[in-house]
Order: C-alpha cells, then sequence, then structure tokens
C-alpha cells in the first residue's frame, strides 16, 4: 500500500458525490424524476397532512427519516416522515418555492429573498448563507398577451425557483439573476458563476461531471461543473411578439447520455448529452412543457400545460406510447416509483397510473378540490377556464391564477419512501398519502 | 263568454310579458363568490325577446342574450358565447312575481340560485349588427401573415352580399392546421372593414385601397396583431 493511500481514501471519504436516493429535486442528481420505493397501486387514505402558511410549491425531499421541503410562507420545514410531526422550521426572507437538496448532513435551498441558504440538516441552525445578484421573475413588454402591450410584467406562471444540486463538494443552482452558480458545500464560497441571457429557474442537473440546465434566454446549455466553462449549448424556440413560447421554465432529466428537458416553446426536447445535438424533439402544440420529464426503463414520461396531456413516449425515438389528457393544468412532474407513475394537477387531484399501460390506478382529490368555492371547477373536474379567465386587463390573469389555486392545485411533484407518497398543495399543506 | 275568456287570457299573457320586461339586478349565490348580475329583457312589437347582461365579477358588459323564451311567469335566457362552451351555454331560469325574479343559474354542470329585482325599465344594449360591403370588395380575397411559432398562415377571405343588407364572410386560415373561422361580424365603413368572430377571438381589420387592389391591416387573435394584406384573387367576382 502506497504511503499516500490513507490519505487518498480519506480525500475519497471526504469528496462529496451526487446525492442519490430521495435527497434531492427529482430523486437523483441527473433528476431522473425515479423512486426505489413501490407506490401503492391502490389508494388508502391521507397518513397524515402538514398545514404551512402558504401554497406549497417545492417539491419534498427525504433524507434520515425527515421529509423537507419550502413553502411560499417563507418558511422551510423539516418533517417526521411517519408521524408528520415537525422536526424544525428555518424563516427564509421570501417565498421558497423549490426544493431543498440534503447533502452531509446539510440542507441546501433557494428563496425569493435571492439569498442561498445552507442549514444543519439535523437542527435547522443556520451554516452559511450567500447572496446572489437578486431573485426576479421572467418579464417582459405585453407578456403573454397582457394590456397595454407596451407595459413591462413580471411572468405571474414563472413559479418555480431552481432547486439546487450537490456533486464533487460543490452545490449548484441557477438564479433569477441570470446565473448559474457552484458555490462551496461547507463553506458556501463561490466557485464560479456561469452568466445566462435571462432567468434561470430550472434545475441543473448532474451528470458525469457536466452540468444541464436551460434558461429563460431561450439557451439550454451544457456547463462543466469542475470550471464553470460552457461545453455546449441547445437553441430552443423564440416568440418576439408576446415572448409567451420562450424559456426553459422545467429541468432536465439525464440518462444514459441523452437529455429530457421540456421547453416553453413546445417541445420536448432530447438531446445528445456529449454534444448538444438534437436527437428527436416531440411538438405539443403551442402547449409549454413546464413539467420535468422522468425517464425509466426506456420510456419517458412528462405533461403538458394547456393542453392537459400526460404523455408516455419511447425514449430512444420519441415515438408515442401512451396518452392521456387531464382535468387541468400539467405543471407537476411525474415521478415513477415501482410499477406506477404518479402526477399531481391544477384540478387539486394526484392521479396515480401504470407505469407501462398508463391505465389509471387511483385518484386523490383536495378537501379544497372538493369543496369548489367560487365553480373554480366544472361539475366534472376540469378547470372552469371560461369563468376564470376573462380578461388580460389589469391583474385579472393574476387574480384568475390566484382562484384556480384555491382548490389545492399540485404544482409540487411527488416524492416516494417507503411506499408513501409525500406531496405539496397549494392548500398549504404537505400531505402523507398511502 | 269564450270571447271574454279569451280577453282575460290575453291580458294575462301580456301581463306576464311586462313582468319580465324590464331592468334587473340582483346576485348570483355561487358557492363562495357571490355575483351581481344586471340584467335587461325588452319585448319587441313584434312579439321577439331581446336582452343583454351585465356580470362585472367576469367582466362581461352588456353581453348580448340568446334563446329568450318567456311563458307566463317563467323566464328563461343564455347568455351569448360567454362563460361557457357553444354547445353548454349558461343560461338562467327564473320565476316572476312582482318585481321580483327568482330561479337558478345554470354554469359547466353547475347550478346556483339567483334573485333579482325590476328597478326600470329595459335599456337593452344590442351588438353591433353587419353592414353590406361595396361591389368591389365581394369576391376572394387572399394573404399570407407570420403567427405565432413564427411560420407562415395563409389566408381566404371570401365577402359577399347574399341579402343586400348585411355582409356575409367565408374566412379560412391554413397554418399547421385549417381553421374556419366562425364570422359573425361584417362591417364596410370609410373605407374599413372588419370582419370579426366573437366566438373564437379572431378579427380582421384592413384598408381597402381600390387603387392597390388590397386590403391593408391586421390580423388580430385577442390582444396578438399580425400585420396581413389581402389581395383581390377574385374581387368582384361574384355575381
Amino acid at each position: 500500500m502506497s504511503r499516500y493511500a490513507p490519505i487518498l481514501a480519506l480525500l475519497a471519504l471526504s469528496v462529496t458525490g451526487p446525492c442519490h436516493a430521495q435527497a434531492q429535486f427529482r430523486g437523483d442528481a441527473a433528476h431522473t424524476g425515479v423512486f426505489d420505493s413501490q407506490a401503492p397501486r391502490q389508494l388508502k387514505g391521507v397518513k397524515w397532512a402538514f398545514q404551512t402558511g402558504d401554497r406549497i410549491v417545492s417539491s419534498p425531499t427525504y433524507a434520515q427519516g425527515l421529509i423537507y421541503f419550502g413553502s411560499d410562507d417563507g418558511y422551510v420545514y423539516a418533517v417526521h416522515a411517519a408521524t408528520g410531526k415537525p422536526a424544525w422550521r428555518y424563516a427564509s426572507g421570501g417565498p421558497v418555492p423549490s426544493s431543498p437538496a440534503i447533502a452531509d448532513g446539510t440542507v441546501f435551498f433557494t428563496s425569493y429573498d435571492g439569498k442561498f441558504y445552507a442549514l444543519n440538516a439535523k437542527t435547522g441552525a443556520l451554516k452559511w448563507k450567500f447572496q446572489t445578484q437578486g431573485e426576479r421573475r421572467f418579464e417582459a413588454k405585453g407578456l403573454h398577451g397582457h394590456l397595454p402591450k407596451t407595459q413591462t410584467y413580471a411572468d405571474i406562471y414563472d413559479t418555480y425557483l431552481s432547486s439546487p444540486v450537490v456533486a464533487e463538494n460543490s452545490v449548484y443552482f441557477g438564479s433569477g439573476d441570470g446565473g448559474v452558480y457552484a458555490l462551496d458545500v461547507e463553506t458556501g464560497k463561490l466557485r464560479w458563476r456561469f452568466a445566462t441571457g435571462n432567468v434561470v429557474h430550472a434545475s441543473p442537473a448532474y451528470a458525469g461531471g457536466v452540468l444541464f440546465v436551460g434558461s429563460w434566454d431561450s439557451n439550454f446549455y451544457a456547463i462543466d461543473a469542475e470550471t464553470g466553462k460552457e461545453k455546449w449549448r441547445f437553441k430552443s424556440g423564440e416568440d418576439a411578439l408576446i415572448n409567451n413560447q420562450v424559456g426553459f421554465q422545467g429541468s432536465a432529466a439525464v440518462v444514459d447520455g441523452v437529455v429530457y428537458v421540456g421547453c416553453r416553446d413546445s417541445h420536448l426536447y432530447a438531446l445528445d448529452a456529449a454534444t448538444g445535438k438534437e436527437k428527436w424533439n416531440i411538438s405539443t402544440g403551442l402547449s409549454w412543457v413546464i413539467s420535468s420529464p422522468a425517464v425509466h426503463q426506456g420510456k419517458v414520461y412528462f405533461a403538458t400545460s394547456d393542453t392537459r396531456l400526460f404523455k408516455i413516449a419511447d425514449a430512444a425515438t420519441g415515438k408515442p406510447l401512451f396518452e392521456s389528457q387531464g382535468k387541468g393544468i400539467l405543471w407537476s412532474s411525474p415521478a415513477v416509483a415501482g410499477s406506477v407513475a404518479l402526477i399531481g394537477n391544477f384540478n387539486g387531484s394526484l392521479e396515480a397510473r401504470d407505469h407501462n399501460s398508463g391505465e389509471l390506478l387511483w385518484e386523490f382529490q383536495t378537501d379544497a378540490a372538493k369543496r369548489n368555492s367560487g365553480w373554480v371547477l366544472k361539475a366534472d373536474g376540469t378547470v372552469n377556464q371560461s369563468l376564470l379567465f376573462r380578461s388580460t386587463w389589469r391583474e385579472a390573469s393574476a387574480i384568475a391564477e390566484h382562484q384556480m389555486l384555491s382548490v389545492g392545485s399540485f404544482l409540487s411533484s411527488p416524492l416516494v419512501v417507503d411506499g408513501i407518497v409525500y406531496i405539496g398543495s397549494a392548500d398549504g399543506n404537505l400531505y402523507a398519502i398511502e | 263568454m269564450r270571447q271574454a275568456l279569451l280577453l282575460v287570457f290575453m291580458l294575462l299573457s301580456d301581463a306576464a310579458f311586462a313582468g319580465a320586461d324590464g331592468h334587473w339586478a340582483g346576485t348570483i349565490a355561487i358557492p363562495g363568490d357571490e355575483t351581481r348580475v344586471l340584467v335587461d329583457l325588452e319585448r319587441k312589437a313584434d312579439g321577439r325577446w331581446i336582452g343583454s347582461i351585465t356580470l362585472p365579477r367576469f367582466n362581461l358588459s352588456a353581453v348580448p342574450l340568446t334563446d329568450i323564451s318567456v311563458s307566463g311567469n317563467h323566464a328563461e335566457f343564455s347568455i351569448q358565447n360567454a362563460l361557457d362552451d357553444q354547445e353548454n351555454p349558461a343560461r338562467f331560469l327564473g320565476d316572476i312575481s312582482g318585481n321580483d325574479m327568482i330561479g337558478q343559474f345554470l354554469q359547466a354542470g353547475h347550478r346556483a340560485d339567483f334573485a333579482m329585482r325590476k328597478t326600470g325599465s329595459a335599456s337593452v344594449q344590442l351588438p353591433p349588427q353587419s353592414t353590406p360591403v361595396p361591389k368591389a370588395l365581394e369576391g376572394v380575397w387572399v394573404g399570407e401573415f407570420i403567427g405565432i411559432g413564427d411560420y407562415p398562415r395563409k389566408v381566404t377571405l371570401t365577402l359577399s352580399n347574399p341579402s343586400g343588407s348585411a355582409a356575409q364572410a367565408q374566412f379560412v386560415v391554413v397554418g399547421r392546421q385549417t381553421t374556419e373561422v366562425q364570422v359573425d361580424l361584417v362591417q364596410f365603413a370609410e373605407s374599413l372593414l372588419l370582419v370579426s368572430s366573437s366566438t373564437m377571438g379572431i378579427r380582421f381589420e384592413g384598408r381597402y385601397d381600390s387603387k392597390r387592389g388590397e386590403l391593408s391591416g391586421a390580423f388580430e387573435l385577442g390582444s396578438y396583431d399580425f400585420p396581413l394584406i389581402l389581395h383581390a384573387k377574385q374581387a368582384g367576382a361574384l355575381p
């Protein structure tokens, strides 16, 4: 044995590899959306629900018996997975519509206060925080056809913040300041910042020493995780008129050398991870793909926004295998857990489907969706768009969006641990469903 | 005696009609969202009913009512092209008692109670009516515009004056798919042509240039504007 062997072994142990299992957004660093545990094929009911002070957009993560998630009430919570009892909560200075990542006893998260936080995972005590150049939403003149056209509007549909990913002793995340950041996990010291041309609210995926992330500048980037240098970029569609059909809001999944990512230009793209060359795409007919795809056993699971389609396609070719139209807009990202694919819905329901056939196994509905105050939903459970979205003047669209969420919409994506499904709702609850 | 009964029946019928006629104000008790409603109902001399409705909560102002029926003390009417799809319009079913009308409001498979009180005489705001177009505009017009997604759409507009008093239009847009626009208004005034579909939120507004033989304007989809120039393909060719 070399005299350096013990030192090398110690170094190897201390280097943080990509954290796996359920400790970060979409289950792992490559954001596959796949969980080891089998999700229930039959719905038993709600095991527990934990109420926060505002809507939960954040997708929960798990480590060491605790569920971690953010809420738009500004707190990050740690809750015991078994009981739903709170372990601790930490107040940031703004809403937390992103998922915490947990690695080596530290919780990392982004907040709308423009800061990046590292907390002790057991106690919630602050380890360090880092100030970005400031958080903001995507914005444009006459955005989405809002009136007047010459006014600049912040995008009310820019709902999420970038969720961090941890690998190689660094924690990586995107920011509304247009940067992709790499910070030292121990100290929070800036390693590098990669500048894109607009807001980055997607979460970087990590695979093979490379980060993959899209920006609202319409480019999708591959960045060397060590140096922060660009390896390649892929140009997606633009919409000079009203900036509706532009930007990467969702995050990529990287599997077997292929990057799968949805875009607001109404496509799902499959790109070669080494070169950025497009392998195939699926057009969704002017319907955003905000949901992040899951990739499992040669199949891609993804969803479209306004056309409400949950789709399964062949990962190698993009050939469609299954399609089902949901009752509400689909922004939640599908999760595959054993033989079950799960996806949340804007109409306050969570669907469980067979991962092969797409057959509906069960559906969970929030109490708020059952009450349906103000007829947000039609009698058939679909979103009552003709009642809600009557104007593009003043704050009408924002009010309509707010009303739509009142049924407990699922913008969060499911986490599956030990056969229990955890998901946040716009009714402010984190649900544990068995 | 028989004639007397008939007279009483007619008077009662007139009273019922008069009962529905007027300006009504009240609320719809949508669960968790009580909504103010204003309705104007008017019986024309020829016996037809016309009406309009304002629902501020839903950003609807003086929208025409359709399928109005008044029978005895019962009145029913729908909202034209608003709050639901064409196959299933939002509808009111009401019973009149003196100056009060109570009943149910149907929308998207739901039912909610409404109550209105007559507060004055009807002031129905009629929707704009189609006008004839000049003979020179009758025929087929074609053009192309770049819309959302940055790809071209071919437009074919066929104008005619079948009745002489109101023009009609066939309006077809071909992009990645073919859309036959359901035109419900054609107006021409001071060299400006308007072709509109309130159901689809689509309009073409263009100025007629007789020297160039073109209609120069914009294809409007909601608040989106796309420059569009239509050229006469067979203008004036129709009989």
